[in-house]
């Protein structure tokens, strides 16, 4: 399994204290905490994720009945088993792309500005290590996660493009989105 | 030959191996036989070393309390034990720090501890092993895993200066549910509740 080596479940000591576990997500059992999450965001936040959450068939298919050779999700949960935070690993297959995952990372409101997301993003950065791949991206929109590009970049993934007007708000207002790239070092001479 | 338990006054009758402290990136503190003794008469350390032809000190293996103004000796008393080792250049393919490590964790002592081991990527040796980090990172876990440690994820600065870097620890099985709570406070910099 990719996950073997990894050590979950991995535990986490929020800003404010609070202890959340990171793991896999589990197909068997995570079924109803994946949509009680989902459901759990604002509608604005469910606005800008690349995905209908709205879908079960979706959620479903990105979440729970993942092929875990194309996408690798984790869970962050608390001391109810509520998840509160969920982030997934991309990979291409063993092709041109093959040293390339795709990170992306989502928050309970409630658990913003504990450093949940930066650790999310930082389990997500170790795991690709323990994988062997070379790059990763993430995909930021501009003015709407401003805080999440903050946090890429402390992170060492830099702004490798912007995409002018690409997303959309409700009301139709264009943002750019950013597409940052994180290098994953081999040797020394690589930094 | 290995030796564990290593006496300050042991260490006259051996010498250092040339390739004992030689990395390619790296300049290590511990070059010489005089750094060792010092190790040994730390209280609490267990010196392991790997002699050839009982004479030559061509790996060495440290077991000793977290030290004074790190993160990881703010448990009390002292239960985080520090691991940390050397094999020479030269030495280095012939699967030396296993032993040394098996004899050090073997320890009954080590269940009422949690063992640690900090591996930052600019002490490895990747140009003398030809091993990208990636590889030099999976030695490291593959040797420590069937040890019983596991990565665990820290903020502690130095250790998140890379990703590369890697923070494992193996928690005794004497341990209690309070201390390893602790613990895990202590990988993100809070102190004990």
């Amino acid at each position: 399994m990719p996950f073997s080596k990894h050590g979950y479940p991995r535990p986490l000591i929020l800003k404010n204290g609070e202890e959340v576990w990171l793991r896999p997500v589990r197909p068997e059992e995570d079924d109803k905490a994946i949509f009680d999450f989902l459901s759990r965001l604002s509608a604005d936040d469910r606005w800008y994720l690349d995905f209908d959450p709205n879908d079960p068939e979706t959620v479903r298919y990105r979440f729970i009945n993942f092929n875990p050779n194309k996408v690798l999700p984790i869970v962050a949960t608390n001391a109810k088993g509520q998840v509160v935070g969920l982030a997934t690993l991309e990979r291409s297959h063993p092709g041109a792309r093959g040293h390339i995952g795709k990170v992306r990372v989502a928050v309970q409101p409630f658990y913003r500005n504990q450093r949940l997301g930066t650790y999310l993003l930082l389990d997500l950065i170790q795991l690709a290590v323990n994988l062997g791949l070379r790059v990763l991206t993430a995909e930021f929109i501009k003015g709407i996660e401003d805080s999440a590009i903050r946090a890429a970049r402390r992170l060492d993934f830099f702004e490798q493009a912007v995409m002018p007007e690409y997303a959309k708000d409700s009301r139709g207002n264009r943002y750019d989105l950013a597409i940052m790239v994180k290098r994953i070092h081999r040797g020394y001479d690589d930094f | 030959m290995l030796r564990d338990r290593v006496a300050p006054g042991d260490l006259a009758e051996v010498e250092t191996d040339p390739g004992i402290g030689v990395f390619s990136a790296y300049r290590s503190i511990i070059t010489t036989k005089d750094s060792l003794t010092r190790i040994a008469a730390q209280p609490q350390a267990n010196l392991c070393l790997a002699l050839a032809e009982d004479r030559c000190i061509v790996g060495y293996c440290v077991m000793r309390p977290s030290q004074e103004g790190e993160r990881w000796s703010w448990l009390k008393p002292p239960i985080m034990f520090e691991l940390f080792g050397e094999t020479a250049r030269g030495w280095r393919n012939l699967k030396l720090m296993r032993p040394m490590l098996e004899l050090l964790v073997g320890d009954e002592a080590n269940e009422e501890r949690i063992l640690y081991i900090v591996g930052y990527s600019w002490t490895w040796d990747l140009d003398h092993t030809k091993k990208s980090m990636q590889e030099y990172r999976d030695t490291l876990i593959h040797l420590l895993s069937p040890l019983g440690f596991r990565q665990y994820p820290t903020n502690e600065p130095n250790i998140s200066l890379r990703p590369e870097n890697i923070f494992m620890a193996r928690v005794g099985s004497g341990v209690s549910k309070e201390v390893v709570k602790s613990f895990h406070n202590l990988l993100f910099g809070m102190g004990e509740d």
